[in-house]
């Protein structure tokens, strides 16, 4: 069924952007190398079961460990372990988010093919719940999606009987996200047959589908593709008829931050009870996957096809050609820009998002299933004339002062540039406009200027999702969404002083 | 020519800061060098891009918007509108720039705006020195000593009207003129020669005389410079709530309640209270309703806060000119709101997170 349009209050339309990927998808080689971290979406790190000097195929288990909340890791090349303590450091070593996970190296013997799950696990039986269990897991597709997918062999930190809704993400909100388009066409028939053994796995579990609303086709397409008679559909593997046309389509407007969890699970799902600060889809019983991910899990399940390789897509005026990418997991990040960057140009490489995305600083550092986009935005410090006198067809802004706001044709430049100087807030309202979560940006900005902190709590202030638009739309470009950061901590700071610290929950969500 | 400016600007520049004494006039080369060529900073941190608007941009629209208005005024009352305006900005400006000197910090845009505005609410036959002195105490007076754009509690050019209102009472009440008609009107002669001791509002306090609806709309009336069309405003007015520049609350939430009471109120005393068109057509209703409430520092800073900043300022507006003898009450109802507006704030923010504690 197709539902009503919905959406949010606040958020901004980022569209038709300079750079943004077309929907068609590139094949990288095989590298020579590959360094592939020990640690899969949000588990933990695993040890490595292999060897310096080991020969391994493409497809191989080369870490696991069922104990703790983690899945498998696969060489995703063929060739000789040359290293397997290999130390990387994700994040800056100025922001404090800065972790280093071990890694395997593995160098390529040039041999493309790769192991199928048959090989890993000889003996599953794929009619079963478990053995297809056994297929997500052990085909490392269980670390897909923002906290994995819940299997007996402890790939989430919930149980799989305790999901109920799951939600396919086909929204892209998020400026240079691969379109939806790409998935359209080629890939309906592995779509429906994802969606069907994720309705055999949680059979209890209600499935919605988010799409663009302004992508019609797409949503009529799915809508007929669920509801279809066609033998190929009925007699796919896994067919639940009856289920099939109760899974709802969701049409959401493609306005930034649709895709956070909160947000998707609020309009999809109604209220949630806890601040969207501190909320977690997964705890909430909602797992959230995009629609790669549903690719996946046919791939694994039906195809016998390990996680060795992702899609990224590749977008921003920095790139030559801009569209998706399909590497083997572990290339390196300057392998994958090699001759595809422009030269004529700085430019800053920013992985998943422009708006709160992490700067790549150490090109070595591996691609991995979490990375979803490499972005790449011209670092521009020219100083033109006149600059805040210019029209602007090719300028994208929340305001309409500029023209691209009636000649709506122009691609809209994107780039580093703070476009103009501090200044005190005049209280325009632009982040109180734009603001997903309800709250008032500016005061607590101005709170939080003046150390008053402690008195954000009664403006709300642990409902931000931290998606940075009040930051963006600022004219008067104060930092505000650094500025609710730093009053968030102080206050979780406070708690676990008032609490004893008896409650280590409340810590880690600081 | 633009690279000349550059480098005449980098070279002042690299002088500027080998002497400790030019160091001083800094914030003044600061000022030119952001003005002409904006700033070569680029974002930390996240988010990594930035919306493209600035303060800059974000005033001169308003700029642009009181353009008509100052064209209509050199129209209506001849090219001494133009001198008003000059000296507004050149005594505006100077104490803008002393101000950023003595603190050590950068010159803000605000002025830009207050400059514009200022000459606009005055009478046209205003003394050039009164103008000068007008516009320094309402930029000092009314925004500097608070900190600067952004920090004020009052509208600055309303401080400024204020003074010399109060100080010189005869001047701003007493001397109007009648506007130039014609096709070419003002623009074929310096000022007017056709004095005329009353504006059409004061008129009607005074005989109960109505001016012609078509003149109020077109603004072939007497009046302080730029507030006599009332097309020009609108058409203002609309340009500035498209560009999203302009907030729509408060000047929908003003006007309106000014229609609603007047209606109400004449209703019941029509010879007390004028009737809404004539209301919203004369004095400075429409040009402070569109310019000067919308202030977005002094007036209430949260959205629905403004719509009920508006509501208020037009029972005031219309309970100040039937009932004092201030006939224009636009200039006190949004001073006398300035102060209210943090309460209206705070009362909004209990309201509205009163679920939290």
């Amino acid at each position: 069924m197709i539902e009503k349009v919905k959406s949010f209050k606040g958020g901004f339309v980022f569209a038709n952007l300079q750079g943004e990927p077309t929907a068609s998808i590139d094949n990288q080689n095989v590298p020579e190398e590959v360094v592939i971290p020990l640690k899969q979406g949000g588990g933990s790190e695993v040890k490595s079961i292999v060897k310096s000097g080991e020969t391994v195929k493409a497809g191989q288990i080369i870490a696991i460990d069922e104990t703790s909340l983690s899945s498998p890791v696969h060489a995703t090349i063929s060739g000789t372990v040359i290293d397997c303590e290999r130390n990387i450091t994700y994040g800056s070593k100025s922001s404090e988010n800065e972790n280093s996970v071990a890694s395997v190296v593995i160098r390529a013997d040039g041999q493309e093919s790769f192991l199928s799950l048959n090989d890993i696990i000889p003996d599953a039986d794929i009619s079963s719940i478990e053995g297809v269990f056994d297929a997500i897991y052990f085909s490392g597709v269980s670390s897909l999606g923002t906290s994995g997918i819940p299997t007996p062999h402890n790939s989430s930190s919930i149980n799989p009987d305790d999901v109920k809704n799951i939600i396919i993400n086909g929204t892209t909100s998020e400026p240079f996200s691969l379109p939806s388009d790409l998935f359209s066409e080629s890939s309906r028939l592995p779509i429906v047959i994802g969606i069907n053994i994720l309705h055999f796995l949680f059979p209890d579990a209600v499935l919605d589908i988010a799409v663009d609303s302004k992508k019609k086709e797409i949503m009529y397409g799915l809508f007929n593709l669920l509801t279809s008679s066609e033998d190929e559909i009925k007699n796919a593997p896994y067919a639940d008829k009856k289920f099939l046309k109760t899974v709802l389509i969701h049409p959401l407007k493609s306005k930034y931050p649709q895709g956070d969890e909160s947000l998707l699970v609020e309009t999809i799902l109604g209220d949630i009870p806890v601040p969207k600060g501190e909320f977690s889809a997964i705890d909430y019983g909602a797992l959230i996957l995009d629609i790669q991910d549903v690719i996946a899990v046919y791939e694994a399940v039906i195809k016998s096809k390990p996680l060795i390789g992702t899609v990224i897509s590749l977008g921003g005026p920095g790139f030559k050609v801009n569209q998706g990418l399909r590497v083997r997991i572990g290339t390196s990040i300057s392998d994958v820009l090699k001759d595809r960057l422009r030269s004529d140009m700085k430019l800053r490489i920013i992985l998943n998002s422009v708006m709160g995305g992490e700067v790549v600083e150490n090109l070595d550092l591996p691609v991995t299933s979490s990375i979803k986009s490499i972005i790449a935005i011209p670092e521009n410090r020219d100083q033109e004339f006149l600059t805040f006198l210019r029209p602007g067809v090719n300028r994208g802004s929340f305001s309409n002062t500029f023209l691209s706001s009636v000649f709506r044709g122009f691609k809209r430049r994107i780039d580093t540039n703070l476009h103009g100087e501090l200044r005190a807030c005049i209280a325009c309202n632009y982040c109180e406009y734009v603001c997903p979560v309800k709250i008032l940006p500016f005061l607590i900005s101005k709170y939080a200027t003046h150390d008053m902190a402690e008195d954000t709590l009664r403006l709300n202030v642990l409902e931000c999702i931290e998606c940075g638009l009040c930051s963006y739309v600022c004219p008067s470009k104060i930092p505000i969404v650094d500025h609710i950061r730093q009053c968030k901590q102080e206050l979780y700071t406070a708690m676990d002083e008032e609490e004893g610290g008896d409650e280590e929950d409340e810590g880690q969500l600081t | 020519m633009i690279a000349i400016l550059r480098k005449i600007l980098t070279k002042t520049g690299t002088t500027i800061e080998k002497s400790p004494f030019k160091k001083l006039l800094k914030p003044g080369f600061d000022a030119a060098d952001s003005l002409f060529f904006g700033r070569p900073d680029v974002t930390s941190g996240f988010p990594h891009s930035r919306d493209y608007i600035d303060i800059k941009r974000f005033f001169i629209t308003v700029v642009i918007a009181l353009f008509p208005c100052s064209v209509a005024s050199i129209y209506f009352f001849g090219w001494r509108a133009l001198a008003v305006i000059a000296t507004s900005y050149v005594f505006g400006l100077a104490a803008e720039m002393v101000f950023a000197i003595v603190r050590k910090e950068e010159v803000t845009e605000g002025a830009f705006v207050t400059c514009m505005i200022f000459p606009l609410i005055l009478p046209p036959t205003i003394p050039l020195w009164m103008v000068a002195l007008g516009i320094v105490f309402g930029i000092v007076f009314g925004k500097e000593v608070f900190g600067g754009t952004g920090k004020n509690i009052f509208n600055p050019a309303m401080v400024g009207r204020i003074f010399i209102a109060v100080t010189f009472p005869s001047t701003m009440t007493t001397q109007w003129l009648d506007p130039i008609e014609g096709a070419i009107g003002g623009f074929a002669s310096y000022t007017v020669d056709a004095v005329t001791s009353a504006t059409p509002l004061i008129k009607y306090y005074g005989t109960g005389e109505m001016a012609g609806y078509k003149e109020l709309f077109f603004g072939n009336v007497s009046g302080s410079l730029g507030e006599t069309s009332k097309l020009l405003i609108i058409i203002s007015g609309i340009f500035l709530m498209a560009t999203r520049v302009g907030n729509w609350r408060i000047p929908t939430a003003y006007l309106g309640s000014v229609v609603i009471f007047s209606f109400i109120m004449n209703l019941f005393s029509p010879g007390m209270f004028a009737p809404p068109l004539f209301q919203l057509l004369t004095g400075g209703l429409l040009f402070g309703a569109i310019f000067m409430a919308t202030d977005p520092v002094s007036a209430a800073i949260t959205d629905t806060g403004k719509g009920v900043y508006g509501i208020l300022l037009g029972i005031l507006t219309v309970l100040i000119r039937e009932l004092t003898g201030y006939v224009e009450g636009v200039m006190f109802a949004i001073i006398f709101m300035n102060i209210f507006a943090p309460l209206i704030d705070e009362i909004v923010i209990l309201l509205r997170y009163k679920k939290i504690k």
